[in-house]
């Protein structure tokens, strides 16, 4: 249980039971392929919901996504923490472990938020230095995420050159998130088009896709709680030729709808990728 | 290494959703930084909310939610699993200097209270050595391994918040985690119930009669059968209820 392939949900508490028991559905194409966890949740966790992981764990392959590593904080990294992470990692053979290119923690405070990193040479440097040590520490690759953000903070260069020198110099893996794509290119009025043909697209290793809410005309937030828009699906549809073949990950945090209703996103899902990539379209 | 300017820029930043001070944090589109503020507050008033619903509907909203914003402005949040951090909300109002505890001196009990449910409904699991029932005091013991033992001087237990300020006592309270069904249970105990189970579980022989012999001499109380046989009788309800077993 630990290849992963083809796409996957993201593991909530809100819809743990239905989603365990989405290993019993027939149809392939409504199934998730595999889930995403946030190790934070799950660390040290006992009784009740230490059950449901071990129920998730036996019946899906598992992918992880982080919340606190913070890689790109001016705080040091937090040693002790990911030896806990690693040790997480390995209990339930997890081979992916994702994180966001942001910063969640200052000044010894947590703020469980992701901040924006500058985009200055000296932070690509400082990230990718720290990318480094963990790959070094995990024992694997790190794969690291475009957030979304709503301001810039004092950038000297470009998004897409930031996260292209951290990828290709660092030595790590890319998560592309296409829905942060759309919605940083909105935010920030620009082509989402160059902007992903700026990146190092052999380097993706892992998608996400997701919904938003638009607030105003000029602002939309990345809430994960609505269902994925039409433009969204058009721009995975227009980014996977250019795509190594990769597992995609719906994420839904908020407001989470029944499950067919997240079914029929996986579908959708999957009748994009098997157009362009067809072990998708073999393993659906 | 980071360059000053950087650094700076990301602690203006990281402060002014803290604080809502905004002084120097010039590079930034000033228009949008209220909305990270507003979504690190969601994130620590959900979670506080969640924590400590008695709290806050004892506080009201507009208290408890000053309360999460202050606690989250003066305090550095430590722990990097978020579903830890309400914890960090009693050292907080532990505090001596803490306006909420002299304007509630209930308050680091509650929180501490409703905590304690958080924390044994999530205990981590350890392994459980083979457990029966209990049928005479000779027996070696093990007490399950998910509770605590507390005294509350408030009852916030039993009775209405209108009373807990005019019944000051002391309230020892067993709070444990059915083994089976993972449930949080809250048991009422007796101060020498309080002290035994204080006993079983430091008592290295792990065996009762030693336990109940070494509580019953550190209050002056003679030893006689009747007393043996209600702690018998009482030792299987505590049986029953999953809470200690024999081994
Ligand atoms: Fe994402």
């Amino acid at each position: 249980m630990n290849k992963i392939r083809g796409v996957g949900l993201g593991f909530r508490r809100d819809i743990a039971d239905e989603t365990i028991a989405l290993s019993k559905e027939s149809n392939p194409i409504l199934k998730p392929d595999f889930v995403e966890l946030a190790p934070e949740n799950w660390i040290d966790m006992g009784g009740y919901w230490r059950d449901k992981l071990e129920q998730i764990a036996a019946n899906f392959p598992i992918s992880a996504h982080g919340l606190s590593l913070s890689i790109g904080s001016p705080d040091e990294l937090d040693i002790p923490f990911l030896k806990k992470i690693k040790s997480f990692l390995n209990e339930f053979n997890i081979q992916i472990y994702s994180e966001h290119l942001s910063y969640s923690k200052c000044d010894n405070a947590h703020l469980y938020d992701l901040l924006p990193i500058p985009f200055t040479e000296d932070a690509v440097n400082h990230v990718i230095e720290r990318i480094k040590q963990v790959q070094d520490i995990l024992e694997m690759h790190l794969v690291i995420e475009n957030v979304s953000y709503y301001t810039p903070l004092a950038p000297k260069i470009s998004e897409s050159e930031f996260i292209k020198e951290i990828v290709t110099r660092s030595g790590c893996k890319m998560l592309l998130d296409i829905n942060n794509v759309y919605v940083n290119a909105f935010n920030h009025n620009y082509n989402e088009h160059n902007f992903i043909d700026n990146l190092p697209l052999n380097e993706v290793a892992y998608m996400h896709i997701a919904g938003h809410d638009k607030i105003s005309d000029d602002l939309i937030i990345d809430t994960h709680g609505q269902p994925i828009i039409e433009p969204v699906y058009d721009l995975l549809n227009w980014s996977l030729p250019k795509l190594p073949e990769v597992p995609i990950l719906l994420e839904r945090d908020f407001n989470i709808p029944n499950m067919e209703s997240l079914q029929k996103e996986i579908q959708q899902i999957k009748e994009i990728t098997s157009k362009h990539w067809n072990k998708i379209k073999v393993n659906a | 290494m980071l360059k000053e300017t950087t650094s700076l820029a990301q602690q203006k930043l990281a402060n002014y959703t803290r604080t809502g001070d905004s002084t120097g944090l010039t590079e930034a589109r000033l228009e949008r930084i209220p909305q990270y503020r507003r979504l690190v507050y969601n994130v620590i008033k959900d979670i506080l909310g969640q924590a400590f619903p008695i709290t806050k509907k004892i506080l009201g909203n507009e208290d408890f939610f000053n309360l999460c914003n202050d606690f989250f402005k003066e305090h550095n949040c430590k722990n990097t699993q978020v579903w830890k951090m309400p914890k960090e909300l009693i050292d907080y109002v532990n505090d001596e200097n803490s306006a909420y505890k002299l304007a509630h001196t209930f308050l680091p009990e509650l929180l501490l209270f409703e905590w304690l449910e958080i924390e044994i409904h999530t205990m981590t699991n350890i392994e459980l050595p083979k457990l029966y029932k209990i049928d005479s005091i000779a027996q070696p013991y093990f007490v399950n391994p998910y509770h605590k033992l507390i005294v509350l001087q408030h009852p916030l237990h039993n009775k209405p918040f209108k009373q807990w300020n005019t019944n000051l006592g002391q309230y020892p309270i067993l709070i444990y985690r059915n083994l089976r069904t993972h449930k949080v249970h809250f048991e009422e105990l007796s101060i020498f119930g309080y002290l035994f189970l204080s006993e079983l579980q430091s008592n290295s022989t792990r065996l009762f009669e030693s336990t109940l012999v070494n509580t019953l001499s550190a209050q002056n109380v003679a030893i006689t059968d009747a007393q043996i046989l209600s702690s018998l009788a009482w030792l299987k309800e505590l049986n029953k209820k999953g809470i200690v077993f024999s081994v």
